[in-house]
């Protein structure tokens, strides 16, 4: 007896199907104008190429001595500033209407600011509005402060990795309107984070907001080098407006649903392996990079913004014990909408993860003492469940 | 069975079955479908279409009553403490068994040919996977798992019981309390099953309509077509070695729901669609072996439950970690570590709250040019996004093709008010 064929579903609505998979094209902006209080600027995409190590290059299956990344650039800053992986920061102030004014060079691609919550023709996802050509100006208000990022959504597997995406801070106001440190904040600090944490030196109870001293922005990444030897449109699925789900039209050679690392970073600074070939997992050098390396003094605050900017699982561990007061942008415990959830204390030492997008705001206290206290992460493959690196940098507490 | 269901029977997607001696009256809409003390459950094989046609081997539980179509395996519904009986007849010419994952109901082998009756109460309100645990996870990653739907009591009433659990934490039961009471949650309380005086949603398959008025479930998991091409090929008798599924498993189709990209875009089964201030639960299971991070755009979400614990702590996040059931074996998840092969989430359905402009202002009023814009021959109005997986490796069919993986929609239909956008019905 033939066994029961189950179909795949009913490709009933060609349009509907032909923008899943070809979005339309589209530029212009912005659509239902506001009064913006903030403006930048954007440009996608720049390719620039990161120099390996020769103790990475020398093991990645690419088997070169730099690997090629896409960048989003900022062109109101000189290049060497504006041209940078990760992608530069954008920080803009709790309630801050913003306008974003993308240019799209290269292809079309979008900008998806994850997290932030506007319509979907400024959500930046194509095959719910559109990939943009020439410029496009993007719309959105930033009402909830802490920590964010953008990035590319277009043929996203491959676009997220090559690097399209940048980190985006929302500040919460400064409680003293007189002094001379309002947000947006230096990045690095020192500044303001949201928070609940009674307690916890400087709390300000009546605005739900933290002083800071120093301030980190660790996006930790890996690359398969193989993947960077890919153009913009590999393996997408042929466009067809007659029929578009037709077999005939799917790509069956691809390989976006492998992903083998070779490369480990945090903030754009390869982790260099220290330890010798045979030792699994293989662990790096301490990044000592200012990008990464945290510098404060005693009896500091530090606020630590972390981002899994992988397809990984990473299990992060850090040697100071430390405050969660946010997860993906929202503060713990602050109401309205917060007051279900509380800050979470980490003791030094204990494991915690991240999967790919996800984001911990973490406040930590130095020591009344100087040191040198490490942060490790392992990197953890999303099937197997293997370590296949650990990435290592430092807190130097100093007197 | 009218036409409309006969056709999605012979689908991938969702269809449900209640059980258990404590009905769920009117749940489901015929007397065919009502809550029977015992089903019966037999292991089959079936041939499954991918997103681009092809065609892999799969095993699967059948249930033998009028919904009797097979991927995924059907949906079970029971109440909390009721009791359950299921006959399972083993249909494959290799050992098989029954578990709801994580507890310990679950039958021992069952022969090739043989046949078992498993009785057990209805354990606490939550979202449960059935599986078999058998050659794990061979069996399992094959095709043999389900959604076990437990609702709390009290849930026909709607008012009883406003939330998913018994008992629920005192977070839990705040945000609850809050939907629809409070400033920041305008609108409507969330409701466990749709009321007898709104009219049934001609969307949805009957049989799983009434669950799912503010509910969703999206049931994942992962295909690699050339190792269930593997197992087909052994004799009777012969199993798969676990360690080299483990291994080798590199799936080339991310399925939610049984469907993949556009089919699970477009499937009104998987897609939420609401108005502003209609607070919908889903409820996430993870059948295969590749850790999600499940992205939602446009609302941030609040994680209620990671596998049935109901959290202390109810974070408003927008994207997290949906686990194994390997990983679950290990230790209980939360939100700082393994999330877990279940979760439940809440989504409140504001307004998309990075909107500029006065918030008072009907977004029909707000975005007029943006709800008339047409893009590609489709009209921008409802307004729609995707949740999507971020491990994006999950969002490619074949190796490539984005994004026909693990994916769907979330559809905001109207204002607070009720007035549809244009487009919506």
């Amino acid at each position: 007896m033939a066994i029961k064929l189950i179909r795949r579903g009913v490709a009933d609505d060609p349009a509907e199907a032909l923008k899943f998979i070809c979005p339309p094209a589209f530029s212009g902006g912005p659509i239902d104008p506001q009064p913006a209080t903030r403006t930048l600027r954007r440009n996608l995409d720049v390719m620039i190429d990161l120099p390996l190590p020769p103790a990475v290059a020398a093991r990645t299956r690419a088997l070169k001595d730099k690997i090629r990344l896409w960048t989003i650039e900022d062109p109101d800053l000189p290049q060497d500033q504006g041209r940078t992986f990760p992608s530069p920061l954008i920080r803009t102030v709790q309630g801050d209407v913003v306008q974003a004014t993308v240019g799209f060079q290269l292809d079309a691609h979008t900008i998806h600011w994850h997290g932030i919550e506007p319509t979907p023709l400024n959500d930046g996802v194509g095959h719910t509005s559109f990939e943009a050509t020439s410029s496009f100006v993007y719309q959105f208000a930033t009402n909830t402060a802490g920590t964010y990022f953008y990035h590319c959504h277009k043929n996203t597997v491959l676009h997220f990795e090559m690097g399209l995406y940048g980190g985006l801070i929302v500040d919460p106001l400064n409680p003293d309107p007189d002094s001379l440190n309002q947000a947006p904040y230096p990045t690095g600090g020192p500044g303001f984070a949201s928070a609940n944490v009674p307690g916890f030196p400087g709390f300000d109870p009546a605005n739900f907001v933290v002083p800071y001293d120093v301030e980190a922005v660790w996006a930790v990444d890996s690359f398969d080098s193989i993947w960077h030897l890919l153009n913009h449109d590999a393996f997408m699925q042929k466009c067809d407006a007659n029929d578009p789900m037709a077999a005939a039209n799917f790509t069956n050679d691809g390989i976006l649903n492998v992903f083998r690392p070779d490369v480990f970073l945090i903030s754009g600074v390869v982790s260099v392996p220290a330890s010798s070939p045979e030792v699994s997992p293989e662990i790096g050098a301490n990044i000592q990079d200012p990008r990464v390396a945290i510098n404060a003094k005693v009896n500091q605050t530090v606020l630590i913004r972390l981002l899994n900017a992988d397809y990984l699982i990473h299990e992060n561990i850090l040697g100071l014990d430390s405050v969660a007061i946010a997860a993906d942008g929202h503060p713990f415990g602050v109401p309205p909408l917060n007051r279900y959830s509380a800050p979470v204390r980490i003791p030094a030492g204990r494991p915690f993860r991240t999967t790919s997008a996800r984001r911990y705001d973490l406040l930590v206290r130095t020591p009344a003492v100087p040191g040198i206290f490490p942060f490790r992460v392992k990197f953890i493959d999303w099937i197997s469940g293997k370590v296949v690196h650990i990435a290592r940098t430092v807190i130097k507490v100093q007197p | 069975m009218n036409r409309r269901d006969f056709i999605r029977y012979n689908m991938c997607g969702l269809t449900a079955l209640a059980v258990g001696s404590v009905g769920i009256p009117g749940l489901f809409a015929s007397q065919a479908e009502a809550a029977a003390r015992t089903i019966n459950l037999s292991f089959e094989e079936v041939v499954v279409e991918m997103v681009d046609t092809t065609r892999v081997y799969h095993w699967v539980f059948k249930s033998g009553g009028a919904i009797s179509h097979g991927f995924p395996s059907p949906v079970l519904v029971a109440r909390t403490g009721a009791d359950i009986t299921i006959n399972l007849t083993n249909n494959l010419d290799e050992a098989h068994a029954f578990q709801l994952a994580g507890t310990d109901i679950r039958t021992d082998s069952i022969p090739p040919g043989a046949s078992t009756v498993l009785n057990f109460v209805a354990p606490a309100a939550g979202t449960y996977l059935y599986i078999d645990p058998l050659n794990a996870p061979v069996n399992r990653v094959m095709g043999l798992y389900g959604a076990f739907i437990v609702l709390p009591p009290g849930v026909r009433e709607n008012t009883a019981v406003n939330t998913p659990y018994t008992p629920p934490t005192f977070k839990v039961q705040q945000l609850f309390n809050d939907l629809g009471n409070t400033p920041q949650f305008p609108g409507e309380p969330w409701v466990p099953l749709r009321p007898e005086d709104v009219s049934p949603n001609p969307d949805l398959p009957l049989a799983i309509e009434r669950l799912l008025f503010r509910t969703r479930i999206w049931l994942f998991s992962q295909v690699d077509p050339d190792l269930n091409l593997q197992v087909r090929g052994l004799g009777p008798g012969q199993i798969f070695d676990a360690g080299a599924f483990r291994s080798a498993f590199e799936p080339e189709y991310f399925l939610l729901n049984g469907k993949a990209g556009f089919f699970a875009a477009h499937d009104h089964v998987s897609a939420v669609e609401g108005f502003i201030g209609e607070p919908h639960l889903i409820r996430l299971l993870n059948a295969g072996l590749a850790t999600h991070s499940n992205h939602l755009h446009a609302n941030h979400y609040y994680l209620l439950a990671i596998n049935n614990v109901v959290q202390n702590s109810v974070a408003s996040i927008d994207s997290m970690t949906l686990g194994t059931v390997e990983n679950d074996a290990v230790g209980r998840g939360s939100l700082f570590f393994r999330g877990g092969s279940t979760q439940d989430w809440l989504i409140p359905f504001l307004r998309p709250p990075d909107i500029p402009g006065d918030p008072n202002t009907p977004l029909r009023d707000l975005i007029p040019e943006e709800l008339a814009t047409v893009l590609g021959n489709v009209l921008q109005s409802p307004l729609k996004y995707p949740m999507h997986d971020h491990m994006e490796q999950s969002q490619t069919a074949a190796g490539g093709n984005y994004p026909q993986g693990a994916i769907t929609d979330i559809m905001f239909l109207g204002d607070i008010d009720k007035v549809p956008f244009p487009g919506s019905v």
